[in-house]
This record gives C-alpha cells, structure tokens and sequence, in this order.
C-alpha cells in the first residue's frame, strides 16, 4: 500500500462534475483530490474483501445476539424502536448497503473502526467518479476494489421482489445537503436502471394522514409503502412523526431496515469484541470505560462525521472533536494503528452491498478523526 | 484459514449514468449551491427559522386566514438567522428538487409526478420529518 503524488487531470472540476460529483469542494477546500492516489497489490486488496465480509457476517450474529439478549438500551436504542426492531429482524427485511471504516496499512489486519450501517455517504465518488478517474489515467487494463454500481444493480430486484408487485419506491433526504441529495438521486438511478419504478421526496414534505388510516404520504398524496431513506433512524424517531412509525410499520418497507439502528449504534463494537475477542479485524472495546487501556477513544454511542470523537494518549485525553452527540451514553475503543502516509491519515471505507463485499472508497484525514470534511483520494490496485 | 481466489473487482460494463443524476448535475451546473438554497424570512425578509415557514404552509393549508407570513426564499445574499435577504427570489429556481422529486407544497397534487398508488383522501399535514437534522447543525448525515 503506497500512496502515490500525481498530476490531477486537466479540468477535474468540471470532469467530476459531469458525473455527478457536485460537492468536489468543501468549507475546508477541496474533497476530491486526485492529486493522489493509493496503490495496492491484490493480495491486499483480498485481504480488504475478506475482512468485510467476514465483519459482516459477525456483525448480523451480533444483532441476533442484541436481540435475543435485549441489549437495545446498553447500545442507545429508543425504547419506542425495539418492538419494531424485533419485527424487522424476525421478517428478515433486506438490506442494501452498508460501508466498514478499516484503519489499514497493507500490512497487518484491517482493523474495523465502526460500520456505518444505516446512512454510509461517500458512495458515488467510490462507485463512479473514481472509476471514471482510473479509467481516463491509467486505461482500460487497470483495476480497483469496485463493484459497488453492479451489485447495487443487482440488490434492488432481490430487495424489490418481496414487496407488493407494481409499487413504487420512494427515496427521502434533507434537502439541504448536496451530498445527501446527490447520493439519493444517484441511488434512485441505480433502482430505476434495475427496473423499479422511483422517485424522490424530500423528508420534510413527506407527509402524515391520519384518516381515513394512519400513513405516509407524497406531495400527491399516494401513500408510501416502499422507502429508502437516507437519514438515520435515531432521528426519525425523535421527529415529530416518529411516534406514527410503530402504527405504519406493518404497511411499509424500510431501506435501510429499521434493525440497522443496532449495527449503527457504536455500542455494537462492544458487543462484537465480547463475542469475538482477540478477532483480528476487531478493536479492544468496551462499555464500562477503558479497562485499563492506555491508547483508546471515547466514541458516542449514536454519531457521525467523527463527532464527539475524544482521543486519549497514555491514560490522559489528547483531543477531542465538537459536536452535538453524546446523549445516549459512549464506548471506548482501543486506538487503531492508523497509518500515516505524508501527513495523511488514510480510512479504507469498504462497502458491502445486499451483504457481500463490493468495493471501497478512501478517504484521509490530517488528524486520526475522519470528519465529513476529510478527502476523499481515488486508489487502484496491480 | 486459508484464503484462495482473486477478486478482480472490475468491470464487466460500462456505468451508464442516470437520468436523474445527469437531470440534476444540468440544473446545477454553473449554479452555485447556495443559489439554489432556500431558507424561510418574514415579511421584512429576516431569515428565521424553517420551522416557521413550515408551519405558516400547513395553517395556510388547514384553512388558517390571512397570507402568509413567513416565506421560502431561494438564492441572493443573506443566510445566516437574522440576515436580510437580497438578490434572490420568492420562487423557486426552475428545476428545484425537481430532478429529484419533491418540493414544499401548500395544496396536496400540486407538484410532484404522479405515484403508482391514488390519494385516499383526509387531511394531510406534512414537516414532521426532517428536524433531527437541524438539532444535529442542519445538512447532511455525512459519516
């Protein structure tokens, strides 16, 4: 694993552009930076696919375990949600995708930093834009960890096909967010190309009628049945209408599935280290405090784009960042061994979509926090 | 535990982009995102919280008297809760949220592209979804 200085191509703006990725600049300045890239060989890149699938695996038995021991509160989980948890689980409702954050060196074991299970972004700059990218650098003949626009095509029949023949999918985000917008209208695509009728709504103009029975509705007032939402489920259950999703959950489909929520929670770090402890995938975590580590983060039960994170060196707490998360209680987690190439910390997000392994995305930080203003560097592997 | 087959990842076709997604880089491309950003004023064109606009609509909607009083405002100058708004317009950018779907609504039917389903009727209210995210600092799930 190297990380390789090259020369961006003339006009990436408006290349990257073109295909979709509208937010190639945050605040902090530039997100797509193709000014580098990672090279691996394949016996790495193996070794990255084995790791999130195994990983996967584990962490379906660790949400059998979590249900059948009922751990819901230990990991954050609102009352309100379990019953409908059990239900999701118990019916077996698919997933569509998923990415694990690996700290990695190309040497010793990926180690798992969380799963962000519910609402992983990043997703079209991993599954397009850097294939694009490799394929106008270096050609036809190369390769890269990806898969992920194929086997997103082939999930949504598999999804599909349990639900009511002839319904419609409905896709929701905020819509403030460009990213959030692009990764919704991106994902509507790819089930439209697999033959889904779709659409998008806004999460603020879904609506609720009571009569003539409780429901969700569009902006025609169809009533929801099927949708895919990319905005996690902690938070539409602490919305206004998140009391209505217990009486409409018999009438709907979720994507992502509402146990999600328990893979989501960080506190499924501990649960997995107790199940598998010494995995080498896995990270020392635990509940209760740290346990004697010296070397390890303090992470929000419910969080993301690294907030709340509260890193501490021998014993002491080294830094910490900001954020509005933290409520619902925290794990400590052993510090991963993240490798620094030139100043840059690099997290190998590994998507795993319909539950097998599909492809990755890289994103580095100049701090071992990866935030949502990290950048994201395109990779290949020979 | 031994580990045997490559993984040659690649391709087997061309990604062919979708209409939604090229429908959406179009309508934004050479458009600023903050152009294309609403937030809710009152009548002197303060910026104040969305929650007001949302909840004016579904009054308005409900049968409540009177215009409006607090209003979307789409592009210009003016963000943050307290600015003056300027430069922009009280309606929509041709193309907002609609390579995408949906858009705020003050009479059910109007807007979004017919559904598989039919209406069922009743009183719908809408904005109950949505406001984690602003407790959470607006935006996106990011993550």
């Amino acid at each position: 694993m190297k990380r390789m200085k090259i020369q961006p191509r003339e006009n990436w703006q408006t290349k990257v552009e073109a295909s979709g990725l509208l937010y190639h600049h945050n605040p902090d300045g530039v997100y797509w930076n193709e000014s580098a890239y990672y090279l691996f060989n394949s016996q790495q890149i193996d070794v990255l696919y084995d790791a999130a699938n195994d990983l996967h695996q584990l962490a379906v038995k660790a949400v059998q375990h979590v249900i059948d021991n009922n751990l819901f509160t230990q990991l954050g989980v609102p009352e309100e949600a379990i019953p409908i948890i059990r239900k999701s689980w118990t019916k077996k409702d698919p997933t569509l995708y998923g990415r694990f954050d690996f700290a990695y060196d190309g040497v010793n074991p990926p180690r798992m930093l969380e799963y962000n299970a519910d609402t992983p972004t990043a997703l079209l700059e991993a599954s397009v834009i850097q294939w694009f990218w490799l394929q106008e650098v270096f050609g036809a003949g190369s390769d890269q960890f990806n898969s992920i626009h194929e086997k997103l095509l082939e999930s949504w029949p598999k999804i599909f096909r349990r639900w009511e023949e002839g319904s419609k999918l409905y896709l929701t985000c905020v819509a403030d967010s460009m990213e959030d917008l692009v990764t919704t209208t991106y994902l509507m695509d790819t089930a439209i190309e697999a033959g889904i009728k779709a659409e998008l709504i806004f999460i603020g103009d879904i609506g609720l009628g009571i009569e003539p029975f409780t429901r969700f509705t569009t902006l025609d007032d169809i009533t929801i049945e099927n949708l895919f939402k990319l905005y996690p489920w902690e938070w539409l259950l602490a919305d206004k209408y998140g009391q209505y999703l217990i009486q409409t959950f018999d009438k709907m489909n979720w994507i992502e599935p509402i146990w999600k929520l328990i893979l989501s929670s960080k506190g499924i770090l501990p649960v997995l280290w107790e199940l598998n402890p010494g995995h080498p995938n896995l990270l020392e975590a635990y509940f209760d405090g740290p346990r004697g580590m010296k070397e390890f983060v303090r992470k929000p039960l419910l969080s993301r784009e690294g907030s709340n994170v509260t890193v501490y060196h021998e014993g002491k707490e080294g830094f910490h960042t900001s954020g509005t998360y933290g409520e619902e209680g925290y794990i400590y987690q052993a510090l991963a061994p993240i490798p620094c190439f030139d100043g840059n910390y690099p997290i190998a997000g590994c998507w795993v979509i319909g539950g097998a392994s599909a492809g990755m995305g890289i994103r580095e930080s100049q701090t071992i926090v990866t935030n949502n203003l990290s950048q994201f560097v395109p990779h290949r592997f020979e | 535990m031994t580990r045997k087959r490559r993984r040659k990842i690649r391709k087997s076709h061309e990604i062919v982009l979708g209409v939604a997604l090229l429908s959406l880089v179009a309508t934004m491309t050479g458009c600023d995102d903050s152009a294309h950003r609403r937030r809710c004023v009152d009548k002197t064109g303060k910026v104040v919280t969305e929650e007001k606009c949302v909840e004016d609509e579904a009054r308005r909607h409900y049968g409540g008297v009177g215009p409006g009083i607090f209003f979307w405002y789409y592009g210009g100058g003016g963000y943050g809760p307290g600015s003056v708004v300027s430069g922009g317009s009280y309606t929509a950018p041709r193309g907002y949220g609609s390579s995408g779907g949906g858009r705020f609504s003050t009479s059910p039917g109007a807007g979004a592209s017919g559904g598989s389903g039919s209406s069922v009727g009743g009183s719908v209210s809408r904005g109950g979804f949505g406001g984690s995210s602003g407790a959470h600092g607006g935006g996106g799930i990011g993550g």
